[in-house]
């Protein structure tokens, strides 16, 4: 019999915190197909929000993961033309390198110098320790695909040329083998983990820094002896990863400007397009800004497509126009099979012909927005939606009272709809001849509202917003994983408590979830990852920004009864103006927040022409504040004083929020209503 | 077997040898700031303050004028404690850079005279690291580290915490299969920020449990073992490691044995009180290759404690204990192995 009551999602809730051997079973290959230009010869950086699978991605450069591959016995999920290649890897923060800026250098010029020697002689020092491995697993034919070959003779003999290389500046003299280069390349990095460890700089003496390598090239060098030595292929790529880009300036004990001269040295190292080596760069989006990326010691800048390219989490997963369909739909399907084949409870050989089957099954098919509805108002008193509507007069106020009792949805918009001049003072039409706000023009601008009328019953029922169904859970994933396997974990926890759950003991024994269960589930969800931002750096502050937005936006749509704004879930901002120099702090508030995934951003033109930002809460967020996700409609566009009064977590009233006497408002609307 | 006396302060002070000592502490808004100097005032040779000031916040919060209003206020209650010299107070910034904090803590030391008593009570751990690990280094005849009990704490302790780092002076390059001690505290955001980013493969972390609290401070540290607790690997949720909270000694040994089965690269996470703190901080100290990790807040709420917890009427519960006793080390790695 099969455990139902295990919850697949419970443990190893994301493949960034498995071992590489639960990575193999879980890590969906379905990522890498739209991906491909992760594997081209070319500097690639790849840019997620927080948690959105950079390092998980960036995880099949190791060798200890391509390892674990063959230890299984399970192919290697990069395809066969692309799987050619070994990396080495450098962590900003494993590697001290937040110490690093701290230290008393001369100049930032000697700092920048020395941490792009740190960072060469870590990349090299993993370099031989990725060879090593890879060569004597590829000899025991736990990897293909790989041209490799462990050959001691050839190493030492790259290990001396090597050495004689003058982009060391005779810091290897003396080296004749792998060895005695491992030794100094481990005593080197010993004196600056020393001068870290002890924050003392005359570790580092004026001999060590007369010696200092130049960044980049030394690895490039090396990777190309590797190919000449035969030790690795003339086609073999060598991938160096550079993982937490960002952190070098998002750490407040690091001086700001100590952090961005560290970044330019790993832009130095990017813009010397040198194809012997390649580079992964993970990083949050808005830390790796196009046109202000500076290069160490020149006054150039690094141009995206010439020095880098990009693959960005967001625009790929949620693209909705892939041959096979919605990208993230496919991946969120695959995943989500994975860990019942994991937990044992599908069987891997009685595989679905459909990848979606057991998603689809275990979830069903969202309700309408008036299957929701009348969910909030119950069976017996569908008018309680109605609200108040003494306001109308009384033939609308008989018609849309009789209207709540079958359609208590339609008859909310229809109250919207009166109350907006709508009718041009009609009276309400016969009974059975349906609304008058089902016409073409009118059907759209009642469709509009319907989020916000749901809001608006579920508010008078006290009630909480339904999810559920496969859309919902996906929309609510919002194309990210983690937030998906949140999701399901708490869906599949509440089902699993239910006397539902009881009564099954195979897989084809599960029918839809109930919606209240998912429900349920998915509130739980929504309230751990509100729980979860306090687990970031500086998390409480963007905690509080998000409850002070989200709680002004929900009684923005609560309180408009002419539903005039359904758009407002949300809030947009003029790009040009965003983008002036005296707004920095306002820009820099909000990247944040999207960086740590608390805000959504899409860019597109507004109602006048112009570039606009809009952002909305994430909708991984949007149960725990009962807002509605992105509906498409032009959303709220706050002055800039609500921007600053939201970023210190103070919830505004609108009708104050006028612009300071000397402060320029931010844009032309202003709030008050 | 090596005595450790510890006790009620002015108690332990009585049956120790030195007449006069070096006071050194922390000033602070919290009511306990300066309840070791109570009972050491008349055997003061020296007095060593910091003052800490916290940094702005990020976005909104207090700003530094906000900040150095504070202190001024501070200083100001000080100078009424009777004995007590303002002027020996010396200033520091909480966020300041590694180079800065090690410098202000080696002014310190190198002022003091043969006999020291720290009081942990109110000082950060980001200064109380390597402060301890150069007084260590110092080696004085006589060291005892003191920690006063509050009434009660605040529900927030300090806001806007920063990136993981390691403290000053404990930074050690973290292997692939390091042995992870977390000390369980009241606010689990900034480990579960650690947690999530320590290798897993192979791994291991045991969680130190400070018990004999209050009930409140009990249910507060089940409360953060239940938030870093389901994101953990099944092998890294074996039971954690109870110790009471004011057993310095009975810490110091229950890790050192966890320490003692394993080769590993020892990664510590003071989120607890400062008894276990101060034992996490011994051990650091004399291990080869210890890192100390910690999510640094930028500032603390004004209410991080209130009150002082007596033990009776007018004898507030600062409890003593002796690192160093007539120039020998009560605490160390070989004699416990030994033993």
């Amino acid at each position: 019999m099969v455990a139902f009551s295990a919850n697949p999602f419970e443990r190893a809730y994301a493949t960034e915190s498995v071992d590489d051997d639960q990575f193999v079973v879980l890590f969906s290959p379905i990522l890498i197909e739209y991906a491909p230009q992760l594997f081209v010869d070319d500097n690639v950086v790849v840019k997620g929000i927080q948690g959105a699978g950079k390092t998980m991605l960036l995880a099949l450069f190791r060798p200890s993961v391509r390892i674990a591959y063959g230890r299984a016995g399970r192919d290697f999920p990069v395809l066969p033309q692309h799987s050619d290649y070994i990396g080495a890897g450098f962590s900003v923060r494993r590697s001290g390198s937040i110490d690093f800026g701290q230290l008393d250098w001369a100049s930032e010029a000697q700092m920048g110098r020395c941490f792009g020697d740190y960072l060469n002689h870590s990349l090299l020092e993993d370099l031989i320790h990725s060879v090593l491995c890879l060569s004597e697993a590829a000899e025991s034919g736990l990897v293909t695909g790989l041209s490799i070959e462990r050959n001691q003779r050839a190493l030492d003999e790259w290990a001396r040329q090597l050495a004689c290389e003058r982009c060391w500046n005779d810091a290897f003299n003396g080296v004749g083998t792998l060895q005695e280069l491992q030794e100094v390349v481990k005593r080197r990095r010993g004196l600056y983990r020393n001068a870290l460890e002890t924050a003392r700089m005359d570790v580092i003496d004026d001999a060590m820094l007369k010696t200092v390598s130049d960044v980049g090239e030394p690895i490039s060098i090396a990777a190309d002896l590797l190919r000449e030595m035969n030790v690795i292929g003339p086609e073999t790529k060598v991938l160096l990863r550079f993982d937490e880009y960002d952190q070098l300036t998002h750490v407040r004990q690091l001086p700001a400007e100590a952090g961005r001269v560290m970044q330019s040295v790993v832009n130095k190292a990017l813009g010397r397009r040198d194809r012997r080596a390649l580079y992964r760069i993970g990083t949050r989006p808005y830390s790796w800004r196009s046109g202000a990326l500076p290069v160490f010691g020149t006054q150039e800048m690094l141009q995206e497509d010439r020095d880098y390219m990009v693959f960005d989490f967001d625009k790929v997963l949620g693209s909705t126009e892939h041959r096979d369909g919605p990208v993230f739909r496919n991946l969120a399907c695959d995943v989500f099979r994975r860990r019942l084949i994991h937990a044992g409870l599908l069987d891997e050989a009685a595989n679905p012909v459909d990848v979606c089957e057991p998603f689809n099954r275990f979830f069903g098919r969202s309700p309408t927005a008036e299957q929701k509805s009348l969910r909030h108002v119950g069976r017996t008193s569908q008018s309680r939606g109605l609200g108040d509507i003494s306001d109308l007069s009384t033939d609308w106020q008989a018609f849309l009272r009789r209207l709540a009792e079958v359609h208590p949805l339609q008859a909310r918009v229809g109250a919207a709809w009166v109350r907006c001049g709508r009718a041009e003072g009609a009276p309400p039409p016969a009974q059975g001849t349906g609304t008058p706000w089902g016409g073409n023009q009118d059907a759209w601008w009642a469709n509009a509202r319907y989020s916000q009328a749901l809001i608006q019953i579920a508010a008078e029922a006290k009630d909480r917003l339904v999810w559920a169904g496969c859309e919902d859970v996906l929309k609510l994933s919002g194309d990210h994983i983690l937030a998906f396997l949140g999701i399901c974990r708490y869906v599949w926890s509440a089902w699993n408590r239910s006397a539902d759950a009881s009564s099954v003991v195979a897989w084809t024994d599960i029918t839809e979830v109930d919606l209240n269960l998912q429900t349920i589930g998915i509130d739980d969800s929504s309230e751990a990852e509100y729980r979860k931002l306090l687990d970031m750096p500086h998390g409480d502050t963007r905690r509080n920004a998000a409850t002070a937005m989200a709680q002004t936006l929900r009684r923005m749509l609560k309180e408009d009864k002419r539903l005039s704004y359904p758009g407002r879930s949300g809030f947009t901002l003029d790009l040009s103006a965003l983008d002036r120099n005296e707004y920095a702090d306002v820009r820099c508030f909000l990247d944040n927040m999207v960086d740590y995934g608390v805000l959504r951003r899409r860019d597109n033109k507004g109602l006048n022409g112009q570039m606009r930002a809009r952002f909305h809460v994430a909708p991984w967020l949007a149960p725990y504040f009962q807002l509605p996700m992105d509906n498409g409609q032009e959303p709220f566009a706050p002055s800039l004083q609500v921007i600053v009064a939201w970023s210190q977590g103070h919830e505004i009233s609108l009708r104050n929020a006028t612009a300071s006497p000397g402060q320029m408002p931010l844009f032309d609307e202003d709030v008050a209503e | 077997m090596t005595l450790r006396p510890s006790g009620q302060l002015s108690w332990l002070l009585e049956r120790l040898t030195p007449s006069k000592w070096d006071v050194i502490g922390c000033l602070s808004s919290e009511t306990r700031w300066n309840s070791a100097w109570q009972c050491v005032e008349r055997r003061a040779e020296r007095q060593h303050y910091l003052q800490i000031e916290d940094a702005v916040g990020v976005f909104g919060g207090p700003t530094a004028e906000t900040h150095a209003a504070n202190l001024d206020r501070q200083l100001a209650l000080a100078v009424e404690v009777p004995g007590f010299r303002p002027d020996r107070v010396l200033r520091a910034q909480l966020l300041a850079r590694s180079p800065d904090v090690i410098r202000t803590v080696e002014s310190v030391v190198n002022k003091l005279g043969p006999n020291v008593i720290l009081d942990t009570s109110c000082m950060p751990k980001r200064y109380l690291f390597p402060l301890m690990r150069k007084i260590l280094d110092a080696a004085p005849d006589n060291l005892v580290v003191a920690y006063t009990s509050a009434q009660s704490h605040g529900d927030v302790l300090g806001y806007s915490s920063d990136d993981w780092a390691p403290l000053p002076l404990f930074l050690a390059e973290i292997d692939t299969d390091p042995l992870i001690i977390a000390s369980v505290g009241y606010e689990p955001s900034g480990l579960a920020q650690i947690l999530g980013e320590m290798p897993k493969t192979e791994g291991d972390l045991r969680f130190v449990l400070p018990v004999g609290t209050s009930a409140s401070s009990s249910r507060r540290s089940w409360e953060f073992l239940h938030h870093v607790w389901p994101d953990l690997p099944l092998k890294w949720q074996a039971p954690p490691l109870r110790v009471e909270v004011h057993d310095l000694s009975g810490t110091f040994d229950t890790m050192r044995k966890v320490i003692d089965r394993t080769n590993r690269n020892v990664v510590f996470a003071p989120f607890g009180p400062k008894p276990t703190s101060v034992a996490m901080c011994l051990l650091a100290s004399m291990l080869p290759r210890a890192t100390v990790l910690y999510a640094q807040p930028s500032y603390y709420a004004q209410d991080y404690s209130t009150g002082v917890h007596d033990l009776s009427p007018g004898v507030p519960a600062c409890v003593g204990h002796c690192v160093r006793l007539n120039g020998v080390d009560a605490y160390s790695l070989c004699q416990e192995r030994g033993a």
